[in-house]
């Protein structure tokens, strides 16, 4: 007779029996050489499998993954397509994309690093309306892939979206608020085999990013086919209309990160001036 | 559903993707699990309940798009080679170190069992519940959950043996 059970040594191997079960197995252990056999099987895969499996699991957890929960409408199959590239400084934009994400993206594949603009070939017209549709109401605001990476996107990091057909990089460049305490983004979209557009939009009360301005701008020249950074690229205009918006410093990325967790509100109860 | 709910969900993504891991045996898989799981999750998210498990909630829908899955494919029977699940870790850029092939291994293995022995294992064994937790999680008595487990740990162990993935995971504590 054999009053160990396989279960019973499972516990035991498990850490979860009780004392009088402990010392019975311990004893059954001691006496049968073949309690040692039966035991490996459930040391073997008990703690040791829990343990490989957090210790050696690729990681980080991919962004897609925690995009998935926080863009507002993942719920439904667009969750998919937003890809960001999380770098946390718009300088790495360039040397840093990660591989999976080129593989998870085909788009992606066709605009390279996001940031890489041809220019002077934009389709005349389109430009301040790309990634924009107008409202009811009169208003142009941001259409859902736009709106997606301005909710959810943290600054200096790209998505790809696809906008009217055409991968679209989308990159938040800095956040600031305004004296109505509206926050607003400042963005740029790329295209392949088109200019580089900058914009401002503004978070409304209904949740909308009102567009305040959009144009395609010249950049640094690009002959030879060279990836130029982004940031070099500048719209007097479009500086001159933050400049008239923005009240106090732009937000850094703790402020702004936290800003868009609490749905675009101020985490402490509003004050009109958010800094200084 | 709250921002709240949201960032506990965000923080359940680790142990969601090892969950996922042990019952699609494939990395690539496990996210797109985790993620439908996650896109299933917010927009039924007025089914849970607040002060009942988030945790096996989730897991409750992993499981169950995991089981229309593998219903639909059939899976079940279809042996995954030990070379190409190799391959898939090393072709995609990650790290290939002896741990990962053992994970991959491992994880093959465990893809290969019935559909109710992976639960019980995804749920003790990797995710580290308590008999008790599993048996509620999975609507089961926890006698049940014990020899479903035992009988699952014996045929993995068998499976371990097989493949050579028993060595790595028995020195885990020892070698690099």
């Amino acid at each position: 007779m054999n009053p160990i059970t396989d279960e019973l040594l499972m516990a035991y191997a498990d850490g979860d029996i009780s004392k009088t079960d402990r010392a019975i197995v311990e004893a059954y252990l001691a006496r049968d050489p073949l309690g040692a056999d039966r035991l490996a099987a459930f040391t073997a895969t008990g703690k040791a499998l829990a343990d490989l499996f957090e210790r050696a699991l690729p990681g980080p957890v991919p962004q897609r993954l925690i995009d998935a929960l926080l863009a507002p409408e993942s719920g439904d199959k667009r969750g998919g397509t937003v890809v960001p590239f999380k770098l946390p400084k718009p300088r790495q934009v360039l040397s840093r994309v990660p591989n999976w994400a080129l593989a998870a993206c085909v788009t992606s594949l066709a605009i390279g690093s996001g940031a890489l603009m041809v220019l002077n070939q934009r389709a005349a017209g389109t430009d301040d309306m790309f990634g924009a549709v107008v409202s009811a109401d009169g208003t142009k605001i941001a259409d859902t892939a736009l709106a997606s990476v301005l909710n959810t996107i943290a600054m200096g990091a790209n998505a790809i979206q696809t906008i009217d057909g055409h991968a679209a990089s989308i990159k938040p460049v800095f956040t600031f608020a305004t004296a109505q305490s509206r926050f607003c983004r400042q963005y740029e979209i790329g295209r392949s085999n088109a200019a580089l557009i900058s914009g401002v939009a503004c978070r409304d009360g209904q949740g909308r990013w009102t567009i305040e301005a959009q144009e395609a701008i010249a950049s640094a020249s690009s002959a030879g086919g060279q990836i130029v950074p982004a940031g070099k690229a500048s719209s007097e205009s479009i500086d001159a209309l933050v400049d008239q918006l923005i009240s106090g410093d732009a937000l850094g990325l703790e402020d702004e990160v936290s800003v868009m967790k609490n749905g675009w509100r101020q985490p402490n109860p509003p004050k009109p001036d958010i800094k200084n | 559903m709250s921002e709240d709910v949201r960032t506990r969900m965000v923080e359940l993504l680790p142990r969601l993707r090892r969950f996922s891991y042990a019952l699609t045996g494939n990395l690539d898989e496990a996210d797109d699990l985790v993620q439908e799981t996650c896109a299933r999750a917010l927009v039924s998210a007025e089914q849970w309940q607040a002060g009942t498990r988030l945790d096996s909630w989730m897991y409750r829908i992993a499981q169950n798009i995991w089981f229309d899955k593998r219903r639909a494919t059939k899976v079940r029977g279809e042996v995954v080679d030990v070379e190409t699940a190799l391959d898939v870790v090393g072709s995609d850029g990650r790290d290939v170190t002896e741990s990962h092939l053992t994970l991959q291994a491992v994880a093959s293995c465990i893809s290969q069992l019935p559909v109710d022995q992976q639960l019980v294992i995804a749920h003790v064994c990797i995710d580290g519940q308590s008999y008790k937790d599993a048996a509620e999680s999975l609507g089961i008595p926890i006698g049940t959950v014990m020899s479903r487990l035992a009988r699952a740990r014996q045929s993995l162990h068998l499976a371990m043996l097989a493949n050579g993935s028993v060595p790595q995971v028995a020195s885990l504590g020892g070698r690099p």
